[in-house]
């Protein structure tokens, strides 16, 4: 089979980023995604339950991120959770995003729409 | 603690807002991370800022997860019938012309029923006729006198406004030679009753209505004010009969009410000038029943104070719209009512072929089961097929109303056409919402019956490789239902058709007393002062009756005050001498024609007794007259009334006796015979009636072909004549029976195309059920049953069927019938005859469109049959 072009998936919507870099150090079930976006975001950014499981259906129809096996949170033991995980695909895809963004600050910084590159401190 | 629980169930509602396979899906971990999310707040205020912000989120997920399952639907449905062209051409075909005449049908009816007509306060507008009723109790409505104008505008109890107006028409001078034009003159109070907002200028004021104002003024169309109205003075200028009239305002073209005026001049009638078309506003609150009421005892004592000539007399009013409608819209409700039929026997096919369709796709529907996909979801899919296919009908119907709408567009009746510019069907916003709605809500439910056949998706039909061996019995139920349906609508639709074409046929065949054919006819405007100068007008008349006479190819030439088959009648009241004064009624009204001596030939009317005019019944010779057998026999019964005198009976003037030397069959007139009296035009030659005079021209061949020699050759006789409306008898004929005629045909065309779908249907449905069967047949035929046991055996449901819709079609065709009899004719309608014809017409389509799908399977060899049986 052919192996799809990561740029065909671009641009990818914010939640679908933010969702796929949640994946990107390890599988979560879904409230550990949503926590991590809203760590990540300083709360900026905050997904509905709903609102993310759209993101997630539509993320394994195309394949960027798949289930991995159900088992218990450790937190609440008597609940089975689905776990999901990001393919080869959706890295590729993430990072072809992430490339989109960098050509797009680059330009806008050539035409001085942007500052420098500075490090803020963090 | 219970709050909790209520903002848990309510949290349960809108999960269920969700596609059923996003919550299948994920519905669990939704509300996982609800409860996560709420176990983490810490005080009730932040849990109440979870649930709300959950909610809302639910609430803004849903409608594009439905969107985004709709999407694919529709994507999935279009490859799906691009795939099976047949099948959508097939079905689209079925539908878009019953959409098309249905949205044109519906424009018909938005016009006739629920459009509002073009006047202020309409629902309040009244148009109030005198009735005149005759010796057999038959009343006929006639236009008012000014007696009872000034009777009804003293009614301020019943109406805020009365107006009245009278026909006139003028002849200008023009490069071409000379135009007639028609003109109303209005009454005080017209302004404010009915006119449209003028163009330019304003309405009359109340001095210029009243007859206050010195100068003299008009309104006109706005043709006329570009082309005739000089504008170099001071003031703009109409010159009407060599009479400068100031233009004040100018109406829009589309506005030419009443008479397809394009002049309105405003006057005060006096007590001669008849005819006039009496408009009322009633008051607000003031219904019809009591201003009808009040009318019955206004006219009796109109009646008492003259007896003499009112003594039959009676006021009626009718809304406006019921007026100019004359019942065009409950033969729009019918045809609209047929078209509804039409649609439902489409639809009823629809569902067959989407049955066929999905049973055909039965493993598809397994896999899809087997791969997740739950019956809702399966359901879903198939209705957006049907709304798919139902959408891609109605675009193309909608190409094809315009055309439908043409035709419809004629059953508009005339007054709405030509002097409000009203037309039936405007591809408008509402028209197209009609559309999307009734086609949303037909697909459905088509859809949804469609889906309920399908067989039940399970894991071992995988196993096979064909069709399940029967359908579950719901949808042998629903093809059952389909069949005796289609049939039962399809027999009401013929019947109705019949019933349509008889009451045509009994139009169109009736005897009219004349013969039309090869008679051109125009009319002359003889209103002008130039030919108002007594004596002037038979002179005028002869000229051009002899002038038309020359032209080559002319047989005869009459004129007559009076077309018989056109426009207008003009009254008498008429007395026999001799005849008791005293009896219950000494005078009676006739319709008056003053003709000349051509006249009875060129129309061909037989002269029962007696003899016709001659040249020499001019004035000064003997007074004669010739009557026709209704007044014969109402002043001499049983009696030979030649040789006898009559006389006009009103009495303020002194009118001769006229001896009448024949007698005349009865003429049929603008929808019924009356009694009618004949007067030479050379003897009676300054009655009113004469302002105007219709040309009778029998000619050899095409009365069309000669029209331009003859205009031309009368023009030449008198400079001032302008012949109008030039036409053919056989054309009046035509045109009085048009609309009839035109909703026979109609809806035969709607009877015909439901037949030949209701047979489609029929046939669909035996021949997918015998396809079933035929590994049964060939082994009834392997073990020695006939041909004629397999016909039998295959078309013996679909007949069962028939007979069933048959049946349940008659009693209905019996209940439509009545029905129509009541609001459309006033014959007898729901004949046993012709429902009978209808439903054998029926029984053979059925008959056909079972049998040869039976006759086809019993053909097929058993071996065949058996083989695939294996």
């Amino acid at each position: 089979m052919k192996k799809p072009d990561p740029e065909t998936y671009l641009p990818l919507s914010a939640g679908a980023f933010d969702v796929l870099v949640a994946l990107a150090d390890g599988e979560k079930h879904g409230y550990a995604i949503l926590k991590d976006i809203r760590r990540r975001t300083d709360g900026k950014t905050h997904l509905t339950a709903g609102a993310l499981y759209a993101v997630i259906k539509r993320l394994s129809d195309d394949e960027l991120v798949e289930e991995s096996d159900e088992r218990p949170d450790p937190a609440l033991d008597d609940e089975r959770r689905r776990y999901y995980r990001i393919t080869p695909l959706g890295r590729s895809v993430a990072r072809a995003e992430m490339r989109r963004m960098e050509d797009a600050l680059t330009l806008a910084r050539a035409k001085k729409l942007f500052p420098r590159a500075s490090r803020t401190g963090d | 603690m219970a709050l909790a629980g209520r903002a848990d169930r309510v949290f349960d509602g809108l999960l269920k807002l969700l596609p059923q396979e996003f919550r299948d899906r994920h519905g669990r971990e939704i509300v996982q991370v609800f409860r996560a999310e709420r176990a983490d707040a810490s005080t009730s205020r932040e849990r109440a800022v979870v649930w709300i912000h959950t909610a809302l989120g639910l609430l803004q997920t849903a409608p594009a997860e439905h969107l985004s399952i709709l999407r694919q639907d529709v994507k999935f449905a279009a490859r799906g019938l691009a795939r099976h062209p047949i099948f959508a051409l097939a079905a689209t075909a079925t539908l878009a012309l019953p959409i098309a005449a249905a949205t044109a049908m519906f424009g018909l009816l938005n016009t006739l029923a629920f459009q509002p007509l073009p006047f202020p306060d309409v629902d309040r507008l009244l148009i109030i006729d005198e009735i005149s009723t005759g010796p057999a109790g038959e009343r006929r409505r006639l236009r008012s006198t000014p007696a009872s104008f000034d009777a009804l505008r003293a009614r301020d109890d019943l109406f805020d406004a009365v107006a009245a107006h009278r026909r006139r028409s003028f002849t200008f001078a023009g490069p071409d030679g000379a135009e007639w034009v028609a003109a109303a003159m209005v009454s005080p109070g017209w302004s404010a009753l009915l006119p449209a907002r003028p163009d330019i200028g304003r309405a009359f004021t109340a001095a210029e209505e009243g007859g206050g104002s010195s100068s003299r003024v008009a309104i006109v169309s706005r043709r006329m004010w570009s082309s005739h109205v000089s504008t170099r003075g001071r003031t703009p200028t109409l010159d009407l009969d060599e009479v400068p009239y100031t233009v004040v305002g100018v109406l829009p073209d589309s506005y030419r009410y009443p008479y397809g005026a394009e002049i309105w001049i405003p006057t005060t009638f006096s007590a001669e000038q008849e005819d006039l078309l009496v408009a009322a506003r009633a008051r607000p609150g003031v219904p019809l029943d009591t201003i009808n009421r009040e009318l019955d005892v206004l006219a009796g004592s109109l009646a008492a104070a003259r007896p003499d000539t009112r003594a039959d007399r009676g006021l009626a009013a009718m809304s406006i719209r019921d007026s100019i409608l004359a019942g065009a819209d409950r033969t729009a409700w019918l045809l609209f009512g047929a078209v509804a039929t039409l649609l439902l026997i489409a639809c009823a096919n629809v569902v067959h072929l989407l049955f066929v369709r999905v049973t055909s796709r039965h493993r598809e529907f397994c896999i899809r089961g087997a791969l997740g996909a739950n019956r809702s979801r399966q359901i879903r899919q198939m209705v957006t097929e049907t709304i798919v296919l139902f959408a891609i009908s109605s675009f193309a119907g909608l190409f094809a109303a315009p055309l439908v709408a043409r035709v419809v567009d004629l059953l508009v009746p005339h007054v709405l056409r030509a002097q409000l510019g009203v037309h039936a069907v405007s591809i408008d916003a509402s028209l197209l919402a009609f559309v999307a709605l009734v086609t949303l809500v037909l697909a459905i439910l088509f859809g949804l019956a469609a889906a309920a056949q399908a067989p039940p998706v399970t894991v071992t039909a995988l196993l096979g490789d064909d069709v399940p061996a029967s359908p579950a019995a719901r949808a042998r139920r629903i093809a059952r239902v389909a069949i005796v349906s289609q049939v039962a609508l399809a027999l009401v639709l013929v019947s109705c058709a019949v019933f349509l074409v008889q009451s045509y046929e009994r139009l169109r065949t009736r005897n009219l007393g004349l013969d039309p054919a090869g008679v051109l006819t125009f009319q002359l405007d003889l209103a002008a002062p130039a030919h108002r100068a007594p004596g002037v007008r038979p002179r005028v008349i002869e000229d051009a009756v002899r002038a038309a006479q020359q032209v080559p190819g002319v047989v005869s030439v009459a004129a007559s005050s009076v077309n018989p088959l056109c426009c207008y009648e003009w009254g008498e009241y008429l007395v026999g001498e001799g005849r008791p004064a005293s009896g219950d009624r000494p005078r009676f009204i006739v319709h008056h024609r003053e003709v000349t001596p051509e006249f009875f030939n060129v129309l061909g009317i037989r002269l029962k007794r007696g003899r016709a005019f001659t040249a020499a019944d001019a004035q000064g010779a003997e007074p004669v007259a010739i009557v026709d057998q209704r007044v014969a026999d109402r002043l001499w019964p049983g009696q030979d009334a030649i040789g006898r005198r009559v006389r006009i009976g009103f009495d303020r003037r002194e009118h001769p006796w006229r001896t009448i030397v024949g007698i005349a069959d009865a003429v049929h007139d603008n929808g019924a015979f009356h009694a009618t009296w004949y007067v030479p035009v050379a003897q009676h030659p300054d009655h009113p009636s004469l302002a105007r005079v219709h040309l009778l021209i029998k000619t050899g061949g095409d009365p069309l072909a000669l029209a331009a020699d003859v205009r031309r050759a009368v023009g030449a006789s008198d400079p001032r004549l302008a012949p109008f409306e030039v036409t053919t008898m056989a054309a009046l004929r035509a045109r009085s029976l048009s609309p009839d005629r035109l909703s026979a045909w109609i809806l035969t065309a709607f009877a015909g195309f439901g037949l030949l779908l209701a047979s489609i249907g029929i046939y669909g449905v035996t021949a997918s059920a015998i396809e079933r069967r035929l590994p049964e047949f060939g082994v009834r035929m392997a073990f020695g049953a006939g041909p004629a046991a397999i016909v039998r055996a295959a078309a013996e449901r679909a007949l069962r069927l028939s007979a069933a819709g048959c049946l349940i079609g008659i009693t209905a065709a019996f209940v439509v019938g009545a029905v129509l009899e009541r609001v459309i004719f006033n014959t007898t309608t729901a004949d046993p005859g012709a429902i009978a014809g209808a439903a054998a017409v029926v029984a053979i389509a059925a008959l056909g469109a079972s049998l040869i799908p039976a006759w086809r399977a019993a053909a097929t060899l058993p071996r065949v049959a058996l083989r695939r049986w294996e």
